[in-house]
């Protein structure tokens, strides 16, 4: 187990090592996901939004935007990890280290998380900053039950890192899913109610949010910061969070074992 | 001892015959290969380019799954002992790859040192001794991206070894390097072989490296084993008067391409 987590620990180094070498870096991860939230924010100040709020059951105007916050920065979580694991997957076969962690005895899926993770939290440390502030801003609405806050927030970061596992694993298995990148960025932003009410969505677009795990962290989060559910009335979404994780790590295992079988077996491991 | 019995590869490449058809084509990289590695000497593995040099030391070195036949560890089988085989090999390639160009030499070797479960005290005494080895010390905290060819060779060559692995496969490991530091390099791995009993098996294009070097060589070509020996006795082989190894090759793979033709 230790020799398990100190390889996570390793690759979470050697990750951030290769990605964040310049701290330059570290501006743009603050300034784009801001614009963003910016853009969110003046996408509805225009309007009257009296009717939206009473269909979400808020009161004020200010909750809109905690809400759309709420939202945005668990939008954050899971997108920032869809366009590093493609990165980290092209970095891995084009500098060759992924032909010597094939050759070594390591645990591949310690590979994987210590990706996402460093991933994760390179990427999201700084808006995390700036939303703290803003919510400590619209501090007035806020309803927290703290302990499915707690839950629920350790459930967002262990979900993201999973959801990071399997685009990684996605990205080993082929070198030309890069068409994926596509297909998962939009749908992340639109269908998952980051940035509308997930309820109030049409049925197609719901069942395309359905898919997704960020989905369901979205309304814990929610829920739970702004509506003062607790556990008890989060148990039905929390059990489903935690199968969707247990599903997507068995098949995140699965494609990073048929990964492997397919390089070993074509020597495709260095083409990138 | 590494003992290669009937070894085959064949890759399966497609063709595509207009948008939806492709043809499946099937290409022999290694035909029927054997060959022994023993422990405290370099073996040569010899071949112009396509004759299945890499492909072998991919298979060998459990990174390529072989189409057929035997690849037996110290008595161990590679399908049966994977694990246990993949602690105790590690590969060494010529050029610039293979290693993480933003981390610097330490932070590269503690990565590497990661995969085979090292750590701690251990780890960083191996990587100071390593370091120590290559002359790459006082360089450690410089990332890679700043070191000339040579150095990433030598930091290269730090990581082959990062495991303390008893067998090590050299696939064209001075590949472009100058003639002082490949000088450097070949000192280097026969002092591994004399000092720390390694067996090494090598590929390369230099035939002097070859003469230097080897007890023992293989060739091949498109495949298949030409012939094997010891250097001397391969350069006996040669027609000309001040004969060597590289005559000798040339000679080969010449023959094998008229008798081909003839086949056809």
């Amino acid at each position: 187990m230790m020799n398990f987590v100190r390889l996570v620990w390793a690759n979470v180094i050697a990750q951030h090592k290769n990605y964040f070498f310049n701290k330059s870096i570290y501006l743009s991860l603050f300034i784009w996901p801001v614009i963003g939230f910016i853009n969110i924010y003046y996408s509805y100040k225009p309007f009257n939004n009296t009717v939206l709020l009473r269909k979400i059951g808020l009161q004020h105007d200010g909750e809109i935007y905690l809400y759309l916050l709420i939202g945005f920065v668990a939008m954050r979580f899971f997108y920032t990890l869809i366009q590093s694991a493609w990165q980290s997957s092209y970095l891995l076969r084009m500098s060759g280290t992924l032909e010597l962690i094939y050759m070594s005895p390591s645990n591949r899926m310690g590979m994987l998380i210590g990706n996402s993770i460093a991933s994760l939290f390179g990427s999201v440390w700084m808006f995390i900053i700036f939303s703290v502030g803003m919510i400590a801003f619209y501090r007035d609405f806020l309803n927290v039950n703290i302990l499915s806050a707690i839950f629920s927030i350790i459930l967002l970061c262990i979900l993201a890192v999973i959801w990071g596992v399997f685009l990684n694993s996605l990205f080993l298995l082929s070198r030309d899913s890069g068409f994926l990148f596509t297909i998962f960025q939009e749908p992340t932003e639109m269908f998952t109610g980051a940035k509308l009410p997930f309820m109030h969505m049409p049925m197609w677009a719901k069942a395309i949010g359905y898919l997704f795990p960020l989905t369901y962290v979205i309304i814990v989060l929610r829920k739970s910061l702004m509506y003062n559910t607790g556990i008890s009335n989060l148990l039905q979404e929390y059990v489903i969070c935690i199968l969707i994780g247990a599903i997507l790590m068995i098949v995140s295992y699965l494609m990073m074992r048929a990964g492997e079988k397919n390089a070993i077996k074509n020597g495709t491991a260095t083409l990138f | 001892m590494i003992e290669v019995r009937g070894l085959c590869k064949t890759y399966v490449t497609k063709e595509s015959k207009g948008f939806f058809k492709t043809n499946k084509n099937y290409l022999k990289a290694v035909d029927n290969l054997s060959i022994n590695i023993k422990k405290g000497e370099i073996t040569g593995l010899l071949g112009i380019n396509g004759a299945g040099k890499t492909t072998t030391v991919k298979m060998l070195s459990t990174l390529l799954e072989p189409t057929r036949g035997d690849i037996i560890y110290d008595g161990m089988d590679i399908k049966k002992n994977e694990k246990i085989i993949k602690s105790k090999v590690n590969m060494i390639a010529g050029g610039e790859r293979m290693i993480y160009w933003r981390l610097t030499a330490k932070e590269n070797l503690k990565y590497f040192g990661s995969m085979y479960g090292l750590h701690g005290k251990y780890l960083n005494e191996r990587i100071d001794y390593l370091l120590e080895l290559v002359g790459l010390q006082d360089k450690k905290n410089i990332p890679v991206e700043k070191f000339s060819k040579g150095m990433k060779q030598r930091l290269q060559i730090a990581r082959g070894l990062i495991n303390d692995p008893d067998y090590i496969f050299l696939d064209e490991p001075t590949l472009g390097l100058d003639i002082q530091i490949a000088k450097e390099m070949r000192e280097f791995f026969l002092e591994l072989v004399k000092k720390q009993d390694k067996g090494i098996l090598l590929t390369t294009h230099y035939m002097k490296e070859v003469e230097e070097l080897c007890r023992y060589i293989y060739i091949l070509n498109e495949g298949k084993l030409l012939t094997e020996g010891s250097v001397e006795d391969i350069t006996k082989m040669s027609t000309t008067e001040d004969g060597n190894l590289e005559d000798v090759l040339l000679m080969m793979a010449k023959e094998v391409s008229i008798e081909n033709k003839e086949v056809i």
